[in-house]
């Protein structure tokens, strides 16, 4: 064995060594900014769908959770169906936690959510934060826009970052509460 | 709780930040220090663990070559003809170190040198790794010739090839069996390594290149060139007078001939004859210190060969002869060293020379004044057998003009057609030669003997130059450098120009 | 929408998580197992290298014992974080590579090892269901872990090996309980701080550095740690103390927030270093050889100089697998494994040790901040604690950042007890972090 190819072998092995370190790392990636995926079956696999026809990169990580949407494809249909109708959002329900599902809230031009007494919508749970974030209506769309909680504000499982539109149907998580547009 | 998890995360990770400097202190920006330390073997281990080129002769013996052992190191060095190269290929040894060959062209023959790395990329999915091998000048015939021809005597044979400076043979007496000392197994080596050292007849260092000695009458010829070169003896004058013995001045002591005979003549006469009177009156009054400094710096003295050898000595010659004394009519200046300067004009008094200088200074004659520079190296194959590397011949010295040249060139002829080296004379060849005896002293009679000579075919130019050695001989008269080293470099010579 | 589609949905959500999770693991998996092939290969061909032919079926064993512990977690622990296994894997395969690049007869035993340590990861995942089932045996736990230290001390089963008195002989088996007993003191540590925590948790946690906790409620644990601490320096342990003790320092200022534990910490580690020196001769050997090694370069500080030569000949990219100078360090195959690894594969090599337990340890901490449950959250820090600073006590000695104090490498080092309990401490993360997940589906923040 030549020893040149012996050295050019371990420079291979090393950089599948590395590999396997940048594939680790993308794990780690993965583990704190999950895809947003199958944060709820019905919107989502909605999304999902309509993001692959607009050929938009799908994250890869999204292939393996898309099974289990297609599972949920009955909701996902329905789910659909529902977002033909022109419908204009009114409204907040709860979804979660489980306790206090069903809770509704009328959408507001300006609605302040978090534990403290003066918000609009007071949520009680252990990780909302004080004053969490707002949610307001504008030009007939609704926003949502954290307001340096915590755990932050999410729409359909990604952060909100500045004011995030939140369609029909679409969930916004303040903490551990999950309110569904309607 | 989380704030305290992300400090304990930033800690640890200092933690691994310091030790990966630390790592990068110790693998990348002091690695060289740590390699180099003294007590550290793994460079030497690694040499041991890997196989290594062979040394050949020119005609493609193995000289030393690496066998595979069952131990710590994998590979032993093997010394097929025993002592036969030992001054020339060196030992190596894993406790002991290495010398010669196996020193100077160590990158060679553990293959790290860029040429034989880049060959080895050509064959890059044989099974094929990068040590090259070494090939010697050396002809392992002349080399048992040379041997064979000094047989139990002390001394050293030389002989090189004047017009490129390959070195044919160059044997030297006593020696040593490099395969004892390159054992790496037991204790032996190291025992026989320390007597060795401490042997009064120096075994391990070769008599050819390390060891400086009298050259006796064969300085001569650098007497004699530097004559020519500063134009104050030509062929025919100055006639030298046909005297007992010459005495230099400020001194009562005479510089006498051998055995008393009457010596005398122009150049080539007292070539032939050798005689001291003529030689010392030469250096003494026709020439002064000058010109006598520049021939013999001129022809390699006060500088080491570049020989691809471990530490080459350095021939002498003193440049320093006092102050002027007296500035006489005719002559040159008067020395307060005058009487040393006599001396050193036939190769007495401070002079010393490696046999491998006086083999160079005949290959100057030779090779029309240009002395090129000694290897042993020839080339450096591959192991698939392609020469990946020559030695590239270059001058090193210019001791006279090619004119001068001639003239001592057919002086040197006539000192074996007429004179004390008659005994080399080969049919069908040019030979020249001069005869040296130095004289270590009268009570007993001892001395060092020298022959010095160069031979090509008849008309041309000559392909050989020799100078043979033999340390402290019993007697002390002309005829002994002749008697005694003549028939070695005769048997040299037939051996390099009459092979078969 | 009804309470009963919140449940499925967050059944669904649990699912795809553990799907992916273990998707990326097993896609981990392969690729370490790929390096360690690779490198088993290339040890192979290096030509000084002197692999036994019956290596080979070990190897299997060293490549299908991940996946089975993969297979477990598919099973009993479908959430849980994927990281832990395949760094640990990777770690442990290197390890075995290079132990069996120096001595094949260790390569069977390590191989043996691995899978006694692979079978207790199983059992520690399906025993421990639930994490605060251990939380509820903390006392006995701590009693264990104490037990398990004085053993080696009993006349007729302990065993001094090489100056330290940590083994323990029960007919052919030798084991370190030591190992073990940091794990059960780590739990044993967990429940009572979490205890302490929440009865001072006002004075302790909210407020702080306000009133100083009452000390009766430190006596037990302060006991414990001492105790044991006494024990570990008596059986010429000095890695293990050294470890336990920082354990005891993080776990205490993580449960309590106060910065003047870390202080007083600090002082008396110092103080009783200085004690450690004054009274040991071996304690200030090492010091010596710390500071400068070559004042005795064939003797004491032979093994540190061997493992500084090692790397320094490994440089950047390492001397390729096999073709190092191996056998000139002592214990080249436990506590200088490290150097080993320098040497062949280089500095990046080294790195990759490194990064592995970096990672290893970012895992664990993440696992430990995602926890809403104190008691696992506190145990996660342990654990991790142990993994991270044991790999950084060994390496340091070995690179001279710190004195030398013999403790494996986990993972990488050849010990039976070590691996062993390694692998069980894995297991524990691995079962926190399942929990974790199932409990929140996404851990809170990140849903």
């Amino acid at each position: 064995m030549s020893e040149q190819l012996l050295t050019v072998l371990k420079l291979c092995l090393l950089a599948l060594l590395y590999l396997f370190f940048l594939r680790v790392l993308r794990a780690v990636w993965t583990e704190v900014n999950p895809p947003r995926v199958a944060a709820t079956p019905a919107p989502i696999a909605a999304g999902a769908v309509s993001t692959k026809k607009g050929g938009s990169s799908a994250k890869a990580k999204a292939s393996t959770a898309k099974a289990s949407t297609a599972k949920a494809s009955k909701s996902a249909k329905s789910a659909m169906n529902r977002r033909k109708a022109p419908v204009v959002p009114t409204r907040l329900v709860l979804v979660e936690p489980a306790a206090r599902a069903g809770a509704e809230y009328a959408l507001g031009p300006e609605l302040t959510l978090g534990r403290a007494a003066g918000c609009s919508i007071v949520l009680d749970e252990q990780y909302v934060s004080q004053v969490h974030s707002r949610i307001f209506v504008r030009d007939g769309s609704v926003f949502a826009e954290d307001l340096g909680s915590t755990n932050g504000t999410w729409v359909n499982g990604s952060r909100a970052v500045g004011q995030m539109p939140a369609r029909l149907g679409d969930r916004i998580q303040v903490g551990n509460v999950v309110l569904e547009v309607r | 709780m989380n704030r305290q998890i992300k400090i304990l995360g930033i800690v640890i990770m200092l933690c691994y930040f310091a030790a990966f400097l630390k790592l990068n202190q110790i693998q990348v920006l002091q690695a060289g220090a740590y390699n180099d330390r003294p007590e550290n073997t793994r460079a030497q281990l690694r040499d041991f663990n890997k196989p290594r080129g062979d040394i050949v002769t020119a005609e493609g013996e193995i000289a030393a070559t690496s066998e595979v052992v069952r131990s710590e190191l994998r590979y032993q060095r093997v010394y097929p003809d025993g002592e036969l190269f030992a001054h020339v290929t060196g030992y190596y040894s894993f406790r002991l170190g290495s010398t010669g060959v196996e020193r100077v062209y160590n990158a060679e023959l553990t293959g790290r040198t860029p040429s034989l790395q880049l060959h080895e990329l050509s064959g890059f999915f044989a099974d094929q790794s990068s040590e090259g091998d070494v090939v010697l000048t050396l002809r392992g015939q002349v080399q048992r010739a040379a041997r064979d021809a000094l047989g139990g005597n002390n001394g050293s044979v030389v002989a090189l090839d004047p017009r490129t400076g390959d070195i044919i043979a160059m044997y030297s007496n006593p020696t040593y069996d490099p395969n004892v000392i390159s054992a790496n197994q037991g204790e032996e080596a190291v025992d026989v390594k320390t007597l060795l050292d401490a042997a009064p007849s120096k075994p391990l260092l070769s008599r050819s290149y390390q060891e400086r000695y009298f050259p006796g009458s064969t300085f001569k010829i650098v007497t004699a060139t530097a004559g020519l070169t500063s134009n104050k003896v030509t062929e025919t004058t100055p006639d030298y007078p046909v005297v007992e013995s010459y005495t230099p001045p400020l001194t009562t002591r005479p510089i006498k001939n051998f055995d008393g005979n009457l010596c005398g003549g122009t150049l080539f006469v007292i070539l032939q004859k050798s005689c001291n009177s003529s030689f010392a009156q030469m250096a003494a009054e026709t020439l002064g210190p000058d010109p006598m400094i520049a021939a013999a710096e001129a022809a390699g003295f006060n500088d080491a060969p570049p020989i691809d050898l471990t530490r080459p000595a350095t021939s002498v010659y003193p440049t320093n002869f006092g102050a002027v004394v007296s500035t006489p009519e005719g002559a040159a200046p008067v020395y307060e060293d005058t009487p040393a300067l006599a001396q050193t004009g036939i190769g007495q008094n401070d002079v010393a020379a490696t046999p491998l200088q006086m083999a160079l200074v005949a290959a100057g004659v030779a090779n029309k004044g240009r002395i090129m520079v000694p290897h042993v190296m020839s080339e450096i194959r591959a192991r698939d057998g392609a020469v990946v590397g020559s030695y590239a011949d270059s001058p090193w010295r210019d001791s006279m003009s090619p004119e001068n040249a001639e003239i001592l060139r057919r002086g040197m002829i006539s000192v074996v057609t007429d004179g004390t080296a008659s005994i080399l004379a080969l049919p069908g060849f040019d030979v020249g030669g001069k005869t040296g005896t130095a004289q270590l002293g009268l009570d007993p009679p001892q001395s060092h003997a020298w022959i010095i000579a160069f031979a090509g075919p008849a008309g041309q130019a000559p392909t050989i130059a020799v100078a043979v050695m033999v340390q402290g001989v019993d007697g002390a008269s002309g005829s002994t450098g002749g008697r005694v080293a003549g028939p070695i470099a005769k048997q040299v010579l037939e051996a390099a120009l009459m092979p078969g | 929408m009804t309470i009963t589609e919140s449940t499925t949905h967050q059944q669904v959500v649990v699912k795809a998580l553990g799907r992916r999770r273990r998707t990326t693991e097993l896609g981990l998996l392969i690729l370490a197992v790929l390096v360690i092939c690779g490198t088993y290969a290339l040890a192979s061909l290096g030509k000084s290298a002197s692999l036994p032919a019956d290596i080979v079926p070990f190897l299997g064993v060293i490549v299908a014992l991940p996946i089975l512990a993969h297979l477990a977690n598919r099973k009993f622990a479908p959430t849980s974080d994927p990281l832990f296994l395949p760094l640990a894997a990777l770690l442990n395969g290197l390890g075995y590579v290079f132990i069996a690049r120096l001595d094949g007869d260790l390569a069977g035993l390590q191989a043996l090892w691995t899978a006694v340590g692979i079978f207790g990861y199983i059992a520690t995942l399906i025993l421990v269901r639930d994490v605060r089932f251990l939380q509820r045996y903390r006392y006995t736990f701590g009693l264990i872990g104490v037990l398990l230290l004085i053993m080696p001390l009993l006349p007729g089963i302990g065993r001094s090996i090489n100056g330290s008195r940590i083994w323990v002989s029960l007919g052919p088996i030798g084991f370190q309980p030591g190992e073990l007993a940091k794990i059960a003191l780590a739990i044993f540590f967990a429940g009572y701080l979490v205890d302490r925590r929440e009865l001072l948790g006002v004075a302790t946690f909210r407020i702080g550095r306000i009133n100083t906790p009452d000390p009766k409620y430190f006596a037990p644990i302060l006991v414990a740690v001492g105790f044991s601490l006494i024990v570990m320096v008596f059986e010429k342990d000095l890695g293990s103390a050294l470890l336990f003790f920082v354990l005891f320092i993080v776990m205490l200022w993580v449960a309590t927030g106060r910065g003047s534990y870390l202080v007083v910490g600090v002082v008396l580690f110092s103080a009783s270093s200085y004690a450690a020196w004054r009274m040991f001769s071996h304690v200030q050997t090492r010091v010596t050889i710390w500071i400068n090694p070559w004042s005795d370069p064939s003797g004491k500080g032979f093994q540190v100089i061997q493992g500084a030569y090692a790397l320094a000949w490994g440089g950047t990219t390492g001397t390729g697998p096999g073709l190092g100078i191996a056998g000139r360090i002592p214990a080249d195959e436990s506590d200088f494994i490290f150097a080993v690894i320098g040497e062949e594969l280089g500095l990046l090599g080294a790195t990759a040790v490194l990064c592995a337990f970096l990672l290893l340890a970012g895992s664990g901490l993440r696992v430990a901040q995602r926890s809403s449950d104190p008691f696992s959250s506190l145990l996660a820090v342990g654990l991790t604690t142990l993994i991270a600073f044991q790999a950084f006590i060994i390496i340091a000695g070995v690179i001279r950042l710190l004195p030398l104090t013999g403790v494996t490498l986990p993972f990488v080092s050849y010990g039976g007890s070590s691996l062993v309990a390694n692998y069980i401490l894995l297991a524990l993360l691995i079962r926190i972090s399942d929990q974790t997940a199932r409990k929140i589906p996404e851990p809170l923040v990140a849903r």
